[in-house]
């Protein structure tokens, strides 16, 4: 833990807000390491503090503006009001309504009134504003710059569509296309084959480690030859990926169980079907655990693919506890000796805590039965997925110990070149790829094969 | 990994002093440091090249003023542009002249659209209107029981589709189903498909030319990466979409595909879902999405995420109570409880506009401490925890011993909390929140 590093923020805050700064008692904890720095948290909560003032004034503000918005209708109400109180004589409570009502009526003239000259101001100011860049662009214009060619189209959209299709070429074509008829590695080459990877989903950070390994490379071996960058970038990547590791068998582990997560819509359920049928092929007695009881029909839908693997199901009624479905899960497979145990969970997005703690949950259950079950923990990620899946794999491997990663939906025009960084980074294999609706389309992950997909 | 972009166009800009004019030279970096946050963004790289071209070209001759520094002033001409690009804000439902409006959904598999269908169904209930809802994905298993399920949940009336029809057909039947009813919204969901599938996206245009709808909903998956761009044009091709919902924005993808798809498109982005709960569809924002995507602190989403967890009763009882420095234990202990149902302290402290992110980066806050100073809390007696004055060595030991921490445990926090107080009367002497949200918009990066 290291505290001394935030320090600074909150002082920032304190500073911007109090004009104080932590005590310097405080700050000496810090360095002497003391486990237990409470003023930390003093930090934190002014910060929450800060943000409540926040509120208070945004709904305020917006309290204003209804309150502007919506004069005719209130006076409509007001006037009922007003006679049902005459009918009740209730004179002077009328009168001091009225009186009340006029105070407010006035308040809100004047706030309206303010506003309105604020949003003139801030009007004449965009006006200004929306000349001057006009202006600036019809000097453009004027002067094309040597990029701008006239023929380009000057409309953004128009660019960006031609470059769309310049794209779609470039994938089409490869990267075997992209080094056809260059003499030399120059700029314009590299710039190209950097799209190329970005637009793989490789990230920006990946992408750049791997361009530069190889630049440098080029230039250590004076290499000219740009035939050689084709090959160079493949063996780069399918050492990344092809790293190799043995899975659990059945033999080894009685009943096996497999546990499959990941966030809202990526595969899941469909995944374990293909797979359960699968191993039913093998021979093998499998039990499917429905553990999604939430999203409504997912039992019914894993139900449907247990029929089709023509395998057996647990399941609950929707609702009920998922560490519950799991317990009863591995228990009735260790009852009824079965092969392998496969357990379907509810989708869930990284950053809901409670569902992330649902999760933890449920693995100990599971770890009460068989103390090292799950034996193998999947995390299905979507190949149309981006960065975030970086994001993904981090925030899920705190909480279970992933075994394996499963990329879905590789039929599409999608690569899931992100996984490459997330085999490098957090040394966690692929086991399988899905690339399309029937059973036989759950493949083994094969590294060449995937970095050939990605350049094709 | 995402450092902030803020802090390093500052960075960018630090040669950069006192008056001058941006030029291409002085930008360069820059521009590079927004390509990368974009790129890290999930923002199609021919997008992001687009964008920065017409970045740089408003950047280059603008004037320095003096009140900005050279990477705030920058940071705006980033901002502005992208927000602009994002297109106008919360274009609402269209209705037909002559009901019932007919709203289509379409996209992936999995991008959420059975799911959005019914939060669609809920806005329209909630906003008085007679949803009917017609499920026409008779290829994935269950998915007509899943629209079921939530029509249930909402009661409200369905078309009992059957896998063995054709979505033509259901469609149709429906539509005529809905007319009886005297629904004035009918919504169509149809079966996740990849846009290269021909055969599949052959049927969405029977759809569409069998019943033709007002709104067809293009809906995406937030994460998406760098192929939304190839998903959203080939159905907009097809289609000609009249909108797009952006679901899962309650994750923390930063959201990218937003920009690509609406660059492609030129379609608005209507709604964005931000939950799994039926109320959770939102209209869309594009300043909003815009500071997200690039990484500057999401002050709205924290402010969000409090409002959330505190009500603002809640909220004001605490102001009051501050104000007459009457701030108890008590209050202490349910202030942190509701922060750590907002999400970890450092992600709490990452949405802060301002924040060096590098610093946060090798933080790791131990939020075991939060619990330990909610349990010494929890060991004392509701009149100690009204009044800390009450505390003296004896009950210092108990509470110690109930919470099983130690004596000087108890000190500290009790020290603490005493500086704490001393602070928050400071601020109910500075009193002015007007002054508080004036210095927080001041941080923000325009």
């Amino acid at each position: 833990m290291d505290l001394l590093s935030i320090l600074p923020i909150i002082n920032k805050y304190l500073d911007q807000f109090f004009g104080t700064q932590v005590p310097e008692e405080y700050v000496s904890y810090l360095k002497e390491g003391e486990e237990f720095i409470p003023y930390f948290l003093g930090g934190a909560a002014l910060m929450i503090l800060i943000m409540i003032f926040l509120i208070i004034r945004v709904s305020r503000k917006r309290s204003v503006h209804k309150g502007a918005k919506k004069t005719p209708l209130s006076e409509k109400a007001a006037e009922k009001q007003l006679a049902q109180l005459e009918k009740a004589h209730l004179k002077r409570q009328k009168e001091e309504d009225q009186q009340r009502k006029k105070a407010e009526a006035k308040k809100n003239e004047a706030r309206l009134a303010k506003l309105e000259e604020e949003e003139k101001r801030l009007q004449e100011e965009l006006a200004k504003k929306e000349e001057e860049r006009r202006k600036s662009q019809i000097l453009q214009k004027e002067l094309p710059s040597q990029e701008d060619a006239p023929a380009e189209p000057v409309n953004f959209i128009d660019r960006l569509k031609k470059g769309m299709e310049k794209t779609r070429n470039n994938l089409v074509g490869g990267i075997s296309n992209l080094v056809l008829g260059k003499k030399e590695i120059d700029e314009e080459l590299l710039d190209d084959l950097e799209e190329l990877l970005i637009t793989a989903d490789i990230g920006p950070e990946t992408t750049e480690r791997i361009l530069s390994a190889i630049t440098e490379k080029f230039k250590r071996e004076d290499l000219k030859d740009p035939g050689i960058l084709h090959e160079m970038v493949q063996t780069e990547i399918v050492r990344i990926m092809g790293k190799n590791y043995p899975a659990p068998t059945t033999e080894e582990k009685h009943p096996l169980v497999y546990l499959f997560v990941g966030v809202n819509g990526v595969g899941k359920t469909t995944t374990i079907g293909k797979i359960a049928a699968q191993f039913k092929a093998e021979g093998k007695k499998v039990l499917i655990g429905a553990g999604d009881t939430f999203r409504a029909a997912a039992i019914e839908q894993l139900a449907e693919w247990s029929q089709r693997a023509e395998c057996d199901i647990f399941a609950k009624d929707a609702g009920s506890d998922p560490s519950s479905v799991m317990y009863e899960t591995v228990q009735k497979a260790i009852n009824e000796n079965y092969d392998v145990v496969i357990c379907d969970t509810a989708g869930r997005l990284q950053t809901k805590k409670n569902l992330m703690e649902e999760l933890k949950k449920m693995i100990r259950v599971m770890g009460k039965l068989i103390p090292d079950a799950p034996h193998e923990t999947y995390l299905v990620l979507d190949a149309t997925t981006g960065q975030n899946a970086i994001f993904q794999v981090r925030d899920f491997r705190e909480i279970a110990e992933l075994t394996g990663l499963i990329i879905t939906k590789l039929d599409g025009t999608a690569k899931g070149g992100v996984v490459i960084g997330i085999v490098n980074e957090f040394d966690i294999p692929v086991r399988y790829i899905g690339v399309g609706e029937t059973v036989g389309d759950l493949r083994p992950f094969n590294a060449q094969e995937f970095t050939q997909s990605l350049f094709a | 990994m995402f450092e902030n972009l803020s802090q390093k166009l500052t960075d960018s800009f630090k040669k950069l002093q006192g008056r001058g004019r941006l030029n291409e030279e002085n930008i360069t970096t820059a521009l590079n440091e927004v390509k990368m946050a974009l790129l890290e963004a999930d923002v199609n790289f021919r997008v992001v090249k687009a964008f920065l071209k017409s970045v740089k070209a408003r950047a280059i001759g603008e004037e320095l003023q003096g009140s900005l520094s050279p990477g705030q002033q920058f940071i705006k001409i980033v901002n502005d542009e992208l927000a602009q690009m994002m297109g106008e804000s919360n274009v609402s439902l269209v209705s037909a002249e002559k009901p019932p409006t007919i709203i289509m959904l379409v996209g992936l598999q999995g991008s959420g659209k059975t799911s959005s269908i019914g939060k669609l169904a809920k806005f329209c209930q909630s906003s008085g209107d007679r949803p009917y809802l017609i499920p026409a994905d008779i290829y994935r298993p269950a998915a007509i029981d899943q629209l079921i399920v939530l029509a249930n949940t909402l009661g409200l009336p369905f078309y009992p589709s059957s896998t063995q029809q054709d979505p033509v057909d259901i469609v149709k039947a429906g539509l005529a189903e809905a007319a009886i009813q005297g629904s004035n919204y009918v919504l169509i969901d149809t079966a996740g498909r990849l846009h290269i599938d021909d055969v599949l996206m052959e049927e969405l245009e029977r759809i569409k030319t069998a019943v033709n709808p007002h709104e067809i909903f293009f809906v995406a998956d937030a994460m998406t990466g760098q192929d939304a761009v190839n998903m959203a044009k080939s159905f907009n091709d097809r289609l000609d979409v009249s909108g797009i919902i952006l679901t899962k924005m309650d994750g923390d993808a930063r959201g990218g595909a937003a920009l690509s798809i609406r660059a492609i498109t030129q379609k608005p982005i209507k709604f964005i879902t931000v939950g799994e709960k039926l109320e959770n569809l939102e209209p869309f924002y594009p300043d909003r999405v815009a500071s997200r995507i690039l990484g500057m602190g999401d002050l709205v989403g924290l402010i969000e995420k409090a409002q959330s967890n505190i009500s603002e009763k809640k909220a004001r009882e605490l102001e009051d109570k501050i104000r007459k420095n009457e701030f108890t234990l008590e209050d202490f202990q349910a202030q942190l409880r509701s922060m750590r149902q907002m999400g970890s302290l450092k992600d709490l402290m990452g949405m802060l506009p301002g924040m060096d992110a590098s610093m946060m980066k090798n933080t790791d806050v131990d939020e075991k401490q939060l619990v330990r100073t909610d349990a010494i809390i929890s060991s004392m007696t509701a009149q100690e925890r009204q009044n800390h004055h009450l505390i003296n060595g004896s009950r210092r030991a108990r509470i110690a011993k109930g919470s099983g921490s130690h004596v000087r445990d108890v000190n500290r926090l009790l020290k603490q909390f005493a500086q704490m107080r001393k602070m928050m009367n400071k601020l109910s002497k500075t009193s002015n929140p007007r002054k508080a949200m004036q210095m927080m918009q001041n941080l923000m990066p325009h």
